[in-house]
């Protein structure tokens, strides 16, 4: 038996009945890391020993009798802007190398009470921003399906671990489809849940008002798992849903039960999305409402409204907000100073610190989102994209009365090669056209696998849902996967023992 | 010449008496080791969000509401935005968009006709505090202070002179303390002020261009940059020039201001709406729960004492000048004490002992309920008002019953006229050129003699048998 193969709910389950020891899937995956991480460069630090004995730990508590989580003993990877106090927490930046937490983000307590083994934090775009994780101060990761492609970003590090192998699930972290896109490119089921179901604290913050922390997995009924163990309403996080307990007893349930049928659910399909993307794309979207149908679904037709706003508001807001969040990485607590900083004045300092310490696509965010910010620019600018976002906020709640979800595409194509639209940020934006409402509205939106193209790079769908109804997106994915395999594709180099 | 009429705004900052910080549930105690109450939050740590002290909103809404503010019914936090080291986010959480109270007043003490407008008020954090290590040459910070409630009360520019502003700085200060929402103590701090003026030709209406004063440590020095720049301002005018629109930096020791390099003057903020803190609902339910749980107010509690306890107009405004005064009344009052009685003893005895000891009075530990016996032991004549005093300076140090101490000690009254007949008697006898006095006439003789019986016996003999016996005594030496 292949252990790397298994989806994390049945590793779990093997571990919760001593058919295997949590040690042995650590080393397992221990094993495939180091032999695969180098070239991929999925992870930015892990620790043979603290992954060790994290398994013990939890082996430890399991042969007491404690109950911990179905995923007890699985080893799961963590997104590096998610704060850890076992791992430095850098957010793929220069600014940020060596730095770490005193405390751990909510996620990674809930984590740890569920009996998770972390095994190290992944490779991102630097603090999020950028499609590619080309932006990392490391050097970008490596789509497993193809080397020569990205895996996607921000959250490509999660992707690429859990496609090749190296890990059975991760989080990711999702302000413009920062999980879904990767998830898409390298063939996972990932999911951005409802704004405020998963607690923010100790997620360093892009922008405030679309972060979301989510899971990166093999199915549906992985994701699933996962949800119930990080989902808590945090007394920390004042954005948290007090909604999280009700969530926990459905999500479960909603990916194990059997013989499910969709009949009576209305899944809506817009025709102009479809018209805009890539042939192949369109063709496994169109296969995927097929399936749906099958199984019981009513397709109807839908207008995604102010499609041609939704990039340029999701831009100045993100912006904004991360021209405010970012401004502490000033070179007084974090970053390099400078060695003649004692002769500088202070904004001379400040001007070195954060020229040296952040990279060029960073720097483009904050500049944009400290302009739009500013006196005579704001009205204009930042006030107008709140009013496009509340728009948009009430046109889908207005559209999708009486629907379930919709579902599109997660990009308009495949994972591109690497370094593909380098010197072209715009053509890099408008390429997060399907997964920004999402995160503008709050909405929960899951991307899962509907097929292989031409060139054997996987193709998403996606499904956005009603705030809080994450675990019917669950349930309908699980359905899907029920009856398609295309989740249970694997690149070839996530062969066991295979140097990548 | 031409006259000017001077316009002063004030921007009051006051710290809150919360137990926690505004966004995190770090102590807000003053003087502790620097660093030491502190958190990832109020560190502003990567990761670390912010959550509202509920405190924080319920004694602000105490003030608006004591200030006839009209309350924002959803009020919103926005971050303001600048680089500074004592600054570990980089951005100050505050409020511009939708403080919690706007559009109120405050009436002046001195100046009855003078009804300040308060343009509003808004909540905030404060950031931590920056010193130069001159032998290090090294700047240090003490986070600390970095999230510790503020208050921020912007009047309207309806003030007109310095007495005015002190005047409102007072009434305000007080009313803070009364309020329980600030101890208002400017040596650590919690209450700070920034001072717009401006200056017009005396009938005209336009306001003229105003300038921000800062750095003022003291209601004094407040007074004084006042004065000083409105003079600065009206020469500049007389002399053809023309008022920047600056901030300007006051020198107590120097007795000037200078202005700030313009590059301070040219902040922009960039606020924007707080996105990790929601909209906070200030509902009736939650201001009808402040309105009834309001403390007193001083100007209440000043006309209650007059009406129900018949102190004097005086008393009652000398008992209401600061909290501790007016609850050492009421709790002694609760005790049983004699309202009269307490009044007299706190205004006079009290006060007394704070001036020698040079400290506050809030600094005696002296409990109501001690107070209280000591002052029914006087009114029973237990006690001489004289041994009273004796044994009040010494509970200052010692925490007795004053009722055992007298007890044990031995000093209640002497009442026993025989004792006292002698005890005069033997004074007069002793005291011949003093009898002499009197008898030809001298009044103040007989004052000596009193006090030299008082004397003899330590303070303790009856005032009233004393003063008769004495009398007594004399008119027969009289008669040979
Ligand atoms: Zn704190």
């Amino acid at each position: 038996m292949q252990l790397t193969e298994l989806s994390a709910w049945q590793l779990g389950d093997l571990i919760r009945k001593k058919e295997i020891r949590a040690l042995d899937a650590a080393e397992a995956v221990v094993a495939e890391i180091k032999t695969k991480n180098e070239k991929l460069n999925a992870f930015l630090s892990y620790d043979e020993a603290v992954i060790r004995s994290q398994a013990e730990g939890v082996q430890e508590k399991l042969d007491a009798g404690q109950v911990l989580s179905p995923l007890a003993g699985v080893p799961m990877a963590v997104k590096d802007n998610i704060s850890t106090r076992l791992y430095p927490t850098t957010c793929a930046s220069d600014m940020l190398q060596g730095y770490l937490p005193p405390y751990d983000a909510t996620v990674i307590e809930n984590l740890q009470q569920a009996g998770a083994v972390i095994t190290g934090k992944t490779n991102m775009d630097e603090f999020a921003m950028g499609c590619s994780t080309e932006t990392s101060f490391r050097g970008p990761a490596l789509n497993p399906w193809n080397q020569g492609h990205t895996p996607g970003g921000s959250s490509g590090g999660s992707a690429a671990a859990v496609a090749a192998g190296l890990s059975w699930y991760a989080l990711g972290s999702d302000t413009g489809g920062s999980i879904r896109q990767p998830s898409a490119y390298c063939n996972l089921t990932g999911l951005k849940p409802s704004y405020g179901l998963v607690s923010r604290y100790g997620l360093i913050a892009y922008a405030s008002s679309l972060d979301q922390i989510g899971p990166m997995a093999r199915s549906a009924r992985d994701c699933a798992a996962v949800m119930d163990c990080i989902t808590s309403q945090d007394s920390k996080d004042s954005t948290s849903s007090d909604h999280s307990t009700a969530f926990k007893a459905s999500c479960y349930e909603a990916t194990t039960g059997f013989n499910i049928s969709l009949k009576g659910r209305k899944i809506a399909l817009p025709e102009q999305a479809l018209a805009q993307v890539d042939p192949a794309v369109r063709r496994a979207v169109s296969e995927t409402a097929a399936v749906f149908k099958d199984l019981g679904a009513d397709i109807v037709p839908f207008d995604l409204p102010y499609q041609d706003a939704s990039v340029p508001v999701y831009y100045l807001i993100a912006c904004a907000e991360a021209s405010g969040n970012l401004a502490r990485y000033d070179g007084v607590q974090y970053g390099r100073q400078p060695d003649n900083g004692h002769e500088m004045d202070l904004t001379a300092f400040y001007e070195h610190n954060r020229s040296a310490g952040f990279g060029k696509e960073v720097k483009r965010r904050l500049m944009l989102g400290t302009f739009v910010l500013s006196s005579g620019y704001y009205d204009a600018w930042y006030l107008k994209a709140l009013k496009m976002r509340r728009m948009i906020i009430d046109s889908y709640n207005e559209m999708m009365r009486g629907i379930d979800a919709v579902l599109m595409p997660v990009t308009p194509s495949a994972a591109p090669p690497l370094y593909q639209h380098e010197d072209d940020p715009l053509a890099r934006y408008i390429s997060d056209t399907f997964t920004v409402d999402a995160n503008l509205t709050g909405r929960p939106a899951i991307a899962f696998p509907c097929g292989i193209n031409a060139g054997g790079l996987p193709v998403g769908a996606q499904l956005t849902g009603h705030l809080l109804a994450d675990d019917i997106l669950l349930g309908l994915v699980h359905a899907y996967q029920t009856q398609t395999s295309h989740h249970e594709k694997r690149p070839s180099s996530a062969r066991k023992g295979e140097p990548a | 010449m031409t006259t000017y009429e001077t316009i002063i705004g004030l921007e009051v900052h006051t710290e809150l008496q919360t137990d926690s910080k505004i966004f995190c549930s770090c102590s807000t105690r003053f003087g502790q080791q620097p660093n030491t109450q502190c958190c990832p939050v109020c560190l502003g740590l990567p990761g670390a969000l912010p959550v509202l002290n509920r405190q924080v909103a319920e004694l602000a809404l105490r003030l608006c509401l004591a200030t006839d503010c009209s309350i924002t019914p959803v009020t919103r936090f926005d971050r303001k935005n600048y680089f500074y080291p004592d600054l570990p986010k980089a951005y100050q959480i505050s409020q511009l968009h939708e403080p919690i109270g706007r559009n109120g007043q405050l009436c002046l003490k001195d100046f009855p006709e003078r009804v300040v407008r308060i343009h509003e008020i808004h909540m905030e954090e404060d950031a931590g505090k920056l010193t130069h290590d001159p032998w290090s040459d090294q700047s240090l910070v003490d986070y600390n202070r970095c999230g510790v409630p503020l208050l921020e009360i912007v009047s309207e520019p309806d003030l007109r002179s310095a007495e005015e502003a002190l005047d409102y700085l007072a009434t305000l200060r007080k009313l803070l303390m009364f309020l329980g929402v600030s101890d208002c103590r400017m040596e650590q701090g919690s209450l700070r002020a920034d001072v717009n003026v401006s200056v017009r030709k005396t009938g005209t209406q336009a306001l003229g261009t105003r300038t921000e004063m800062k750095n003022m440590n003291s209601f004094k020095a407040i007074g004084r940059a006042i004065i000083h720049e409105s003079q600065r301002q009206i020469d500049l005018l007389n002399e053809g020039g023309m008022i920047l629109q600056e901030t300007r930096r006051w020198d107590e020791n120097k007795e000037m201001s200078f202005a700030m390099r313009s590059k301070e003057n040219a902040q922009d903020y960039r606020y924007f709406p707080d996105p990790d803190l929601p909209p906070v609902k200030l509902d009736k339910a939650w201001i009808d729960r402040v309105r009834q749980n309001m403390p007193e107010r001083p100007e209440q509690k000043q006309s209650r004492y007059q009406h129900e306890w018949r102190l004097s107009a005086y008393e009652a405004e000398q008992l209401t000048d600061e909290p501790f005064l007016a609850s050492l009344l009421e709790q002694t009052i609760a005790c049983g004490a004699n309202p009269a009685d307490v009044s007299s003893w706190i205004l006079g005895e009290w006060l007394q002992a704070c001036r020698s000891g040079n400290c506050d009075a809030s600094d005696l530990s002296v409990q109501p309920e001690s107070l209280a016996k000591l002052l029914e032991m006087i009114r029973n004549n237990v006690i001489t008002r004289t041994t009273a005093r004796s044994v009040f300076t010494y509970m200052l140090d010692h925490q007795i019953d004053p009722e055992s101490y007298v007890r044990e000690h031995g000093l209640a009254m002497v009442n026993d006229l025989d004792d006292l007949k002698q005890m005069v008697a033997s004074v007069l006898e002793a005291s011949e050129q003093s009898v002499k006095d009197y008898l030809a006439g001298k009044e103040k003789a007989k004052t000596y003699l009193i006090g030299q019986v008082m004397r003899k016996s330590r303070g303790k003999a009856n005032p009233a048998h004393v003063n008769k016996l004495v009398e007594e005594l004399l008119e027969q030496h009289r008669q040979p």
